[in-house]
């Protein structure tokens, strides 16, 4: 329940950002600036422009004078899903998810040689997976629409040990919300069949919760630097209501029972996520126009165990759906040609690896490896750069194997097309 | 020394030759009970035999000429039928009888299995007068002799549950009367076993529920129970047990669905309460029959026969190298409700999806979920069999509003008195069929 200014304005930004759809495994976004995009993410070792904050942190220290750089990117993601036997069988559904655009913006201020301090509004985790046709979309008793939306704001201060050595620190104060729908299913006495008795929408306020974010990067030598940066896990308690709206059945007496068992207007309702640490490393190296860099990053899913769902004096309606995520790696390569002063080109490639064991990939979550493949293209000036930056992101088949813990089984297909636009200045 | 090389080769590959052993579907036949012969609410009807068991094991396994007895609706007996929820549920049968479309076919049926056989009945009975074996054999023979002169090469062996599901329908636990003697089963059990299998084919038996789960004795609960809120009445802090032949009914004591019709009259309720019973001069007066209430004493000796009799299908199972599915752990593991893509199924009387109107047989989705248990055995004993898909049983692509079934109504209790009087006429002690 938040009702001080400083909220009620970023619950209107989150309003209109809209952040959205993992591009990356789990409910993790990794578009966080058209330049880093370029370089397939693999920016920890680099972190030369004010995106540092969300990449590496240490990196800030080294920016000179007063810096901003915004963007958004638009991602569209797709999936779809064949059913197996024995359920649902052999249907196939599709996802209906729209553009969604999650913004960046960063500002960097030195204040010395040494010392220099940065705030940052980016996307860093987000999901929307929505069904077409909730009406008949055979998952529809699991979830037929799921958004976390939600964003950082990342106040940090960097400091140079020496000349080529600088570290950082920040704070990570997340504001996020959730929205999940479902139907709920009663057996028609009459038939002997399934019905929809009721669409449940659970929404929550916009909850928050505050973490930290460090970082070191160092300069070995003219052209090699390494970086390192970690970002704690974020625990957010949510609190919203869940409201029932009753379905006709087509059958009065049903109906008639079912008035009396289906909560009527809406119940205070619960829920928590644990938003995954993350801890990147990175190594960089210059030859001439050629920039490569090569980075690992680790994101402790094992924290997403359960995603407990409590609806106020209503145990029967309440759940813990188990997702029991396992820690997961990503690896980046990412390479930069300087085609003179002003222009480069980026290029790029990234393997995502899930979190989600098979039991949990489901309508909620359908989880899967990404390959990743970045363009890029950038261009400088004395004090303005734009860059821009589009990612393919492919799946591939992700199977349930069977075991799915609702047994809901089958094969899901995911892609997603991304691009990003990021503009600078420098005071 | 070449050649003991390869006499050594050839004993080496031979396990592996039999682990990949695969399961000849060609003929199938199937030896059974109302379980296997797709028995639903009461009555043996095409619509619910199209999806028995057998049926779906060789769907799956693509069998051709499968051939069933079928019955036209609505059935023999007629279907039982919910005509409404509110204020009382109510089932009846459907007016009218169906009647046999496949008496003609000039062999013996794939689909053996008849409603209210006993294991004993499968090796020795021929015909019951003009029921439901008589509709079944024609006069051929046995089921297991039928059987046999098929030729089969894949059997499935589903019998023994009316060997102990008559005490639980009839409110009785009697040793030789509404149960078969434990030695008695043993031994047809293993004659069984053993002329399948000497027909060389591949002999897939299952064990026995435990019939003292069904939701036709857990539904009805001890107590007086409230129409309108279908919880128990409280008087002064206490529930009020009904009275059953001695009187008040101890709460381990279970009621059957046989009681409801008798309730909805006052019979077993107490008249303090405005029901009709009471004990004068130390005689209970209006107090449920004794063939509906089952005791402590008689649920532990159902509950025995049937853990005898399982670990008698076990054994002699085991011996002659033939799996078991096992529907009693299966039943078990659904009491508790069972998610299928987020619906949870279950047991409880008309509400859970399971069970079927007569309180005692599964519904179409219940038996469609048995034959994924069937065929989870089959493949881990060399068959390669598609799970049944539960889709068209859950109708849940389908959508829309569901359309509430029409027929024949008339009034009646939860299970009408007629109702529940043909379930026991087939059901019935085993020593009387």
């Amino acid at each position: 329940m938040y009702t001080s200014r400083p909220v009620a304005l970023a619950a209107f930004l989150l309003a209109a950002a809209a952040p959205g759809p993992a591009s990356a495994a789990g409910f993790a976004l990794f578009e966080q600036g058209a330049r880093g995009m370029g370089f397939a993410g693999a920016f920890t070792a680099q972190a030369n422009d004010p995106s540092a904050i969300f990449h590496n942190v240490g990196g800030v220290a080294f920016l000179k004078g007063t810096q901003v750089y915004v963007g958004d990117t638009r991602v569209a993601p797709h999936f779809d899903f064949d059913g197996a036997a024995p359920f649902p069988g052999p249907v196939t559904e599709e996802s209906d998810i729209a553009a969604q655009f999650p913004p960046s913006a960063y500002v960097t201020h030195s204040f010395s040689e040494r010392f220099a301090a940065g705030l940052g509004f980016n996307v860093p985790f987000g999901l929307e997976s929505t069904w077409s046709n909730p009406d008949q979309f055979t998952g529809r008793y699991i979830s037929t629409k799921a958004q976390l939306h939600g964003f950082s704001i990342n106040p940090v201060l960097s400091y140079k040990v020496s000349p080529r050595v600088a570290i950082g620190a920040g704070l990570d104060y997340r504001l996020a919300s959730v929205t999940l729908e479902r139907r709920v299913p009663v057996i028609n006495p009459f038939t002997q069949s399934v019905v929809d008795a009721a669409a449940v929408t659970l929404e929550s306020e916009t909850n928050s919760g505050v973490g930290f974010n460090v970082g070191l990067l160092a300069k070995l030598g003219d052209t090699v630097s390494v970086g390192a940066s970690y970002r704690s896990k974020v625990g957010i308690d949510f609190e919203g209501t869940s409201s029932f709206v009753q379905i006709p059945t087509g059958n009065a007496q049903l109906d008639a029972i079912l008035r009396t068992r289906v909560p009527q207007g809406s119940l205070g309702t619960t829920t928590h996520i644990d938003f995954p640490a993350i801890a990147s490393v990175g190594i960089a190296k210059v030859w001439n126009k050629w920039t490569v860099e090569g980075d690992v990053n680790w994101y402790g899913w094992s924290s997403f165990g359960q995603l407990p769902i409590t609806l106020e004096g209503r145990p029967d309606l309440s759940e813990v759906v188990e997702e029991n995520y396992d820690d997961a790696f990503q690896f980046r390569v990412g390479l930069e040609r300087a085609l003179n002063e002003a222009w480069s080109v980026r290029g790029g490639y990234f393997f995502d690896q899930s979190p989600a064991p098979a039991e949990s990939v489901s309508p909620l979550l359908p989880d899967a490896d990404r390959n990743g493949f970045a363009l890029g293209l950038g261009w400088k000036g004395a004090r303005w750069r734009a860059d821009a930056a589009s990612w393919l992101v492919l799946s591939p088949d992700r199977s349930t194997e069977g075991v799915n813990s609702d047994d809901y089984n089958g094969t899901y297909k995911g892609s997603a097309f991304t691009f990003g636009l990021s503009v600078g200045y420098t005071f | 020394m070449r050649n003991r090389f390869l006499l050594a080769a050839a004993v080496l590959a031979l396990p592996s030759l039999a682990g990949a052993q695969t399961i000849n579907f060609g003929t199938y036949v199937s030896v059974g009970d109302s379980l296997a012969a797709g028995f639903v609410s009461g009555s043996l009807v095409q619509t619910h035999q199209a999806t028995s068991v057998p049926a779906l094991l060789a769907r799956q396994a693509a069998v051709a000429d499968f051939q069933q007895p079928l019955v036209s609706t609505p059935g023999i007996p007629s279907e039982l039928q919910l005509v409404s929820l509110v204020p009382t549920p109510t089932l009846v049968r459907i007016t009218g009888q169906g009647r046999p479309l496949n008496l003609a076919l000039p062999r013996p049926y794939n689909n053996l299995a008849v409603p209210g056989a006993t294991l004993i009945d499968s090796l020795q009975r021929v015909s019951d007068g003009g029921g439901l074996h008589d509709l079944i054999l024609r006069g051929q023979g046995t089921q297991i002799q039928q059987a046999v002169a098929l030729r089969p090469t894949f059997v499935t062996l589903w019998i023994g549950n009316n060997d102990v599901l008559g005490a639980a329908v009839g409110g009785r636990a009697i040793d030789g009367v509404t149960l078969t003697p434990t030695p008695a089963f043993r031994a047809a059990y293993a004659a069984a076993v053993a002329t399948l299998k000497a027909t060389g084919a591949t002999v897939i038996a299952a064990n026995l529920p435990d019939v003292t789960s069904i939701a036709f004795v857990n539904t009805v609960p001890p107590v007086v129970v409230n129409p309108a809120t279908q919880s128990p009445v409280v008087v002064n802090g206490q529930t009020v047990p009904l009275f059953g032949p001695g009187g008040p009914l101890p709460s381990s004591s279970k009621v059957t669905l046989g009681a409801s019709a008798l309730l909805a009259q006052g019979i077993g309720i107490p008249a303090a309460i405005g029901g009709r019973a009471a004990i004068v001069n130390g005689v209970c007066q209006n107090c449920l029959p004794d063939e509906v209430v089952l005791d402590a004493s008689e649920l532990s000796i159902i509950t025995a026969h049937v853990d005898a009799n399982n670990a008698a299908i076990r054994e002699i199972c085991a011996a002659a190298n033939v799996p078991v599915v096992d529907i009693n752990g299966f039943l078990r593991s659904t009491s508790a409700g069972i998610s299928v893509g987020g619906i949870n199924l279950s047991t409880s009387f008309l509400t859970g999806g399971l069970v079927s109107y007569d309180g005692v047989h599964p519904t179409d989705i219940g038996y469609a979920l048995v034959a994924n248990e069937w065929i989870r055995v089959i493949n881990e004993n060399g068959g390669h069999l598609e799970p049944v898909d539960l889709q068209p049983f859950l109708k849940v692509a389908a959508g829309g509003p569901a359309v509430a079934a029409a027929g024949a109504r008339e009034p009646g209790a939860v299970l009408s008195l007629e109702a529940y009087a043909s379930l026991r006429e087939i059901f019935g002690p085993v020593n009387q069929r």
